[in-house]
């Protein structure tokens, strides 16, 4: 069976990284990219089954970039880790379709199922709605 | 002009006039109306002729116009005569209005009469009134505007503060979750992972460590601004700060820096130290807002108390908006960046009684001119 491919979105690369090394030893295909012209990038490329994305990212925040990343892989799941979603950036990520929007410092006892039901969900084609 | 030409014409003026013409005699009987006089007051020709003119008066005139015949008649004081005043008139139904009276005094012959001109003043009384009214209540308007402005601002403001503090606090969450993020993802790395090396083990101990770093530096950096010192103020010398500034740092290859000091420059009035800071805060920005290169000119004169530096980029500029916040903490455009520059470097340039202005545009640049207090003048 394939490895399921996550892709992980923030502009501090530790937490990257971190996520990245989580994600391989659990057995997933996992890449980083530092901003949203880098994740486009990677999405464009590869086809990923979960995005994890930031919100507060330099040059595009992560609810923008989601919209992109649908655009290009419509099939696409994501889940927001953020900070701090600076005004209604949460609201905005939710309203484009990313169910979760999980706080900093994450749990990753919370986000590890998720983004297995997500690589699922996504398999079959119905991507965020199971989030 | 013929004499009974001229006669009928002054008749027709009199029957034609739109001003009430009432002649009396000096007991105040009236000798002869014109047809306006008639309309004004409701009264036939036949009804005033041979009557008291006191009837198209209200009280209290009513009863005081004989008094003043007499008194004119004894005195030749004049009141109304060949002045003109507003007084009141009444009509046939006893209703009255304001009327302008203009009264002339005719010698025929033996007899002194007394021609009354009379308009009636009503329209342009209800118009004053009302203007008056107006008036009245103008002070009381806008004093009721002021308020609700006042209050708009008062709204505004506190709308306002509350939304820096929010952006603030949104910058301390950033600054420190981020690291936390870093760190508990790194310990359940260690404690969950299947067979971490011995490499990898250590790779994330020192993340811990270096996001730990992180986070105190980020509190160091908030509360050093929030208890910037007091300066030390002493005889500065702006242009060897400036030098030995940019003795320290290094610039891209493609970064030229010009400084374009005179001889003759007073020191200024402050900490050096802070200075120190403040200025490699701005050289710093000027630097990283040309990463494809160009030019840094920092010059400086006197100006009477003062030394005006101005240190200057072509730049990328700043848009309207990124100008309004670049005081505010934790606000940053850059890639890393915890966004308190700016905010120290105002806070020092405050505490130094220095002042800075900034002329920015877009893709072509940004000039910070910074007032410093020259050494020996009273600030």
């Amino acid at each position: 069976m394939r490895r399921k491919r996550v892709l992980i979105v923030d502009d501090n690369p530790d937490i990257c990284v971190n996520i990245k090394d989580i994600l391989d030893d659990l057995g997933y295909e996992a890449d980083t990219a530092h901003d949203g012209l880098a994740a486009m990038q990677c999405v464009t490329d590869n086809g990923y089954d979960v995005v994890i994305l930031d919100y507060q990212m330099p040059g595009m925040d992560g609810a923008t970039l989601h919209q992109k990343l649908i655009g290009l892989r419509p099939g696409i799941a994501a889940i927001m880790v953020t900070a701090y979603a600076q005004g209604d950036g949460a609201q905005r990520a939710r309203d484009g379709g990313i169910l979760h929007v999980l706080r900093k410092p994450v749990d990753l006892y919370e986000l590890l199922p998720l983004i297995d039901r997500a690589s699922q969900s996504s398999a079959t084609g119905s991507p965020s709605v199971y989030l | 002009m013929p004499k009974h030409e001229h006669q009928a014409i002054l008749a027709a003026v009199l029957q034609t006039a739109v001003d009430a013409i009432i002649i009396i005699d000096e007991r105040g009987t009236i000798e002869s109306v014109n047809p306006a006089t008639e309309q004004m007051f409701g009264f036939t020709s036949d009804a005033m002729v041979g009557q008291n003119v006191k009837m198209l008066m209200p009280s209290p005139y009513r009863q005081e116009h004989d008094g003043y015949l007499n008194r004119h008649h004894e005195t030749g004081e004049r009141r109304i005569i060949g002045i003109g005043r507003e007084v009141t008139g009444q009509r046939k139904g006893g209703g009255t209005f304001p009327i302008h009276l203009a009264v002339s005094e005719v010698n025929a012959g033996e007899r002194k009469l007394f021609a009354g001109i009379i308009r009636d003043i009503s329209d342009l009384k209800a118009v004053e009134s009302e203007l008056k009214q107006l008036n009245a209540t103008l002070d009381e308007r806008v004093q009721k505007q002021a308020e609700q402005l006042h209050a708009a601002q008062a709204e505004l403001l506190e709308k306002e503060k509350f939304a820096t503090l929010g952006r603030i606090s949104g910058g301390i969450a950033h600054e420190i979750r981020n690291p936390l993020n870093a760190i508990t993802t790194s310990a359940y790395y260690l404690l969950n992972a299947n067979a971490p090396s011995a490499e990898k083990t250590k790779e994330h101990l020192t993340r811990i460590e270096r996001q730990v770093m992180m986070i105190d530096g980020a509190v160091t950096a908030l509360s050093d601004l929030a208890r910037l010192p007091e300066p030390n103020r002493v005889a500065c010398d702006i242009a060897a700060l400036i030098r030995q500034l940019f003795c320290d740092k290094q610039f891209a290859s493609n970064i030229q820096v010009a400084i374009e000091f005179g001889d003759d420059l007073p020191s200024a009035f402050c900490d050096e130290k802070q200075l120190h800071i403040a200025f490699a805060n701005l050289v710093r920005n000027a630097r990283d807002a040309m990463p494809n290169g160009g030019t840094l000119t920092v010059s400086a004169h006197a100006e009477a108390d003062q030394i005006v530096l101005s240190l200057s980029d072509t730049g990328s500029g700043m848009s309207p908006e990124t100008l309004a916040r670049i005081h505010e903490p934790f606000f940053s455009t850059k890639r890393r960046g915890m966004g308190l520059g700016m905010a120290i470097t105002q806070a020092i340039l405050d505490k130094n009684h220095c002042t800075m202005r900034v002329e920015t545009e877009l893709e072509q640049g940004t000039t910070f001119f910074i007032s410093l207090p020259a050494f020996g003048t009273i600030t």
